[in-house]
């Protein structure tokens, strides 16, 4: 016997009309017999009490003139009427009179006691008096026989009505709950298909406007949503794998553009090692070796610089720039591969002063990457123009080349990251497609912006940068006011520099990096060893690594500057590290150190640098910072 | 019966004793008729009584279901009055019907009148056989609400309203209703139901 909460909806809905509707019927069924079975006593007590004073009317003469026969007669006229069980009339004593029974009971005389008995539920007496005298009295004794007819009568129509009315109950309610009911079937039998077959495209139908209707609604919704979301997510599924793809491929490239360079130096030492060879050759070699270096160099910046834009970190240092030399320098750097093609290269610079407020370096390497490109895509004796132009309150630079172009569906992504037009293994153009992404972040981090136009594939291209010009010029800004450094002549010869690497190959050459300048190099292989030297004989200028075992550059940086304000002077430091962040950078000159080259460093750079520092040593001795980190934090 | 009366008579025939015993015989048969008819005249005498006993209930009864205009008594709980005329045949049965009874209010009393008495305040009149009552009645006045109630043979007297009679042994009654007409008083259709003959 499942509870009821488990029948289903049509069952319930049957249920509750035929319950509130059996229990009405029911109740009025008792209520009515109930009444009737009261009020039809009450009205036979009262119509046997009107037919007992009518017999006591009638009987007076009798029992007057003590005619028996008389009053017999009288009495036995009640005959007639089933309701009545006996009638006796008695006289003033008490005394039997004349009787009358249906039955074989005879009436209890009035006053005696009687018990109330079934069959005679109804007891009635009236007096007999005749001018107000008191003859005697009648006593009717009643049944509720015609009562019981007329109930069971009653409970034959009651019965019929209640069969009738549950009839009736019934097939309305049949009627009536498909209302409530089918909806909500309708409504499980969708969610239960959909749920099945998981088929989202699937809804429901509303019928009503009730609240089944607004869960049909709702449940549409849901469904709305999650076809939606499934979308989204497939798309979103589909774009991960593009990028995937697209990573694999540009890991892909990265591992193609590392290894080809890595490919000729390692190759062009194998020939010098094992095979006799001319001067010619060794100069053929060591240009290759040099400009393969350059190029993996290149391709690791370009890698390092995507990851910072990658996580934000890219960032710019302002200050006045000269785009006219920037840009003078970028084509000047790009002449020798134009050279090659046969290309035509032309500047066009303004006459009025190209200040910006920039980054120098950073518009350098946007500069050579539009150049780079423009001559790697354009066929042999076509031609490059650039042109600066002043426009408004903007600088714009015009890269335009005739070369292959962009086609028309592959202009919107022609800036983003990892994207080449061709990324087949053919490809005729190298390189990872970073270059115009850089060009983009750079651009934008000066407020500037870039647009790329071409006519379609075979029609050339345009690159267009807008940078936004230095409001107000102030011409003696235009030089930084960093002291020149002292070139190497100017050292003295015989500077007594402290050169200090942990490995050994970086040592051999910041050596002979410094030698070749004219320097009087010592070297140490630890910072501890580096410090006892120190100590035993201080030299004028320090060549710091920075990340050595056991103690590392700052440390030794500290000792020194300690030892130099025991002394009361100041030793040229230049930090000679990998690390080359901005942050980096900003740390070792905080630290103390004067200068911060950067591996691989070009000999000249290295030179610089230490000029640099003794510059500042010599101009200004007592600005050498006390280093206040602790030691041993990188 | 007395048999021994007889038998006793003829054994005592001889004729030396005759005047003596014929003396003393007729004295016997004397004292035993006498006692002979007290019995019978004391039986006559008990259903005479009875006859007078439901006759009195009769009275009472006509009384009951009989209406006396208003004026015919001074106030509403005034004696209603049952007068006897000439020698009370009732030997007291009368008055012990109607004691403690009242009608309609009224309080019902007996009295004997003397012949020639005023018969005003009567209610109702019981003219016994023996009683030479016309006069009586006559005097009493023509339209006086007087009931009156006789038990002369036949079809009773003139005025009379109410006639007694003996029926196969019962007692019954005629009523005279013009008689009640003139005398103002209304019987009862019960009474006259119940009653021998109406005229």
């Amino acid at each position: 016997m499942t509870p009821f909460r488990d029948l289903p909806i049509a069952r319930k809905a049957l249920a509750l009309g035929l319950a509130p509707t059996l229990c009405s019927l029911l109740l009025v069924s008792i209520a009515s017999v109930t009444a009737t079975y009261f009020t039809a006593r009450a009205n036979t007590t009262r119509d046997v009490g009107a037919q007992a004073a009518i017999l006591a009317d009638s009987v007076g003469g009798a029992l007057a003139f003590d005619d028996r026969r008389a009053a017999t007669a009288t009495l036995g006229l009640q005959r007639g009427r089933p309701n009545i069980e006996a009638a006796c009339i008695f006289d003033e004593h008490g005394g039997l009179f004349a009787s009358f029974a249906a039955g074989l009971d005879q009436c209890d005389a009035p006053g005696t006691e009687s018990k109330w008995r079934p069959s005679r539920p109804i007891l009635v007496s009236r007096p007999i008096v005749v001018n107000g005298r008191h003859l005697g009295s009648v006593v009717i004794e009643g049944n509720l026989s015609l009562l019981y007819a007329w109930m069971r009568i009653q409970a034959f129509v009651i019965f019929g009505a209640l069969l009738g009315g549950t009839l009736v109950a019934l097939s309305l309610t049949r009627l009536l709950q498909r209302a409530i009911s089918d909806p909500v079937i309708d409504l499980a039998a969708t969610a239960d298909r959909v749920s099945r077959r998981r088929d989202y495209s699937l809804r429901a139908m509303q019928t009503t406007g009730d609240e089944v209707g607004g869960l049909v609604l709702s449940f549409n919704g849901m469904l709305d949503e999650i076809q939606r979301q499934n979308e989204v997510l497939t798309i979103e599924i589909a774009e991960r794998k593009r990028a995937e793809y697209l990573k694999d491929e540009f890991l892909a490239a990265v591992s193609h553009e590392l290894r080809t360079p890595l490919n000729a130096i390692l190759g062009w030492l194998q020939i010098l090692r094992t095979t006799e060879g001319g001067e010619e050759r060794l100069k053929r070699a060591l240009d290759s070796v040099e400009r393969n270096a350059r190029s993996q160099a290149r391709v690791i910046e370009d890698l390092l610089d995507v990851s910072r834009m990658a996580t934000g970190k890219l960032q710019v240092k302002m200050s006045v720039v000269d785009l006219c030399a920037v840009l003078t320098a970028a084509v000047d750097a790009v002449k020798p591969m134009a050279t090659v093609k046969s290309l035509q290269l032309a500047l066009d610079l303004p006459r009025t002063p190209c200040l910006a407020s920039a980054d120098r370096d950073r518009l350098q390497q946007v500069a050579w990457n539009l150049l780079s490109n423009a001559v790697r895509f354009t066929p042999r004796g076509g031609s490059i123009q650039v042109s600066l132009t002043p426009e408004g309150r903007d600088h714009v630079l015009s890269v335009r080349d005739t070369g292959i172009g962009i086609a028309p569906e592959f202009l919107p992504f022609v800036f983003d990251r990892f994207r080449q037009a061709d990324g087949s293994m053919t490809r005729q153009h190298g390189g990872l497609g970073l270059g115009l992404a850089i060009v983009k972040e750079v651009t934008e981090l000066h407020s500037g912006t870039v647009a790329a136009v071409s006519a379609g594939l075979g029609k050339g291209a345009v690159f267009i940068v807008r940078l936004p010009q230095l409001v107000a010029v102030d011409q003696e800004a235009v030089a930084p006011a960093a002291p020149l450094p002292i070139a190497a002549e100017r050292w003295g010869s015989g500077l007594r520099v402290l050169a200090v690497d942990d490995d050994p190959d970086s040592l051999e050459v910041v050596r002979a990096a410094l030698t070749l300048a004219g320097a009087e190099v010592r070297t140490a292989s630890s910072a501890s060893d580096a410090i006892r030297a120190w100590e035993h004989d201080p030299g004028e200028a320090l060549l710091c690594d920075l990340a050595m075992p056991e103690m590392d550059g700052f440390q030794v940086l500290n000792r020194i500057r300690g030892l130099d304000a025991a002394a009361g002077r100041v030793t040229a430091a230049v930090a000679l590290t990998a690390y080359t962040s901005d942050e980096q950078r900003i740390r070792c000159l905080a630290a103390g150190f004067h200068a911060h080259v950067g591996k691989p460093y070009k000999f000249e750079d290295l030179s610089t640098a230490l000029g640099a520092a003794l510059t500042q040593v010599r101009s200004r001795p007592a600005s050498a910072k006390p280093v206040e980190r602790a030691a041993g934090r990188r | 019966m007395n048999r021994g009366l007889g038998s006793r008579a003829e054994r005592v025939r001889p004729d030396r004793i005759d005047s003596r015993l014929r003396r003393a015989a007729w004295a016997a048969t004397h004292s035993l008729l006498i006692a002979w008819l007290s019995t019978v005249g004391a039986a006559l005498a008990r259903s005479a009584t009875l006859e007078y006993q439901v006759k009195a209930a009769f009275l009472l009864s006509f009384v009951t279901f009989t209406e006396w205009p208003a004026t015919a008594f001074e106030s509403p709980s005034s004696p209603l009055r049952i007068c006897v005329i000439g020698d009370d045949p009732f030997d007291g049965s009368l008055a012990r019907t109607v004691q403690a009874e009242t009608v309609a209010g009224h309080p019902v009393v007996t009295q004997r009148v003397e012949n020639g008495e005023a018969l005003t305040h009567c209610h109702a009149l019981f003219v016994p056989r023996t009683a030479d009552a016309r006069a009586a009645v006559e005097r009493s006045g023509v339209g006086a609400p007087l009931l009156t109630v006789g038990e002369a043979d036949g079809s009773g007297r003139p005025g009379t309203i109410i006639n007694f009679a003996i029926d196969q042994g019962q007692v019954r009654f005629d009523v005279n209703r013009t008689a009640a007409e003139q005398r103002g008083l209304r019987l009862s259709s019960k009474l006259l139901r119940i009653a021998r003959r109406v005229k």
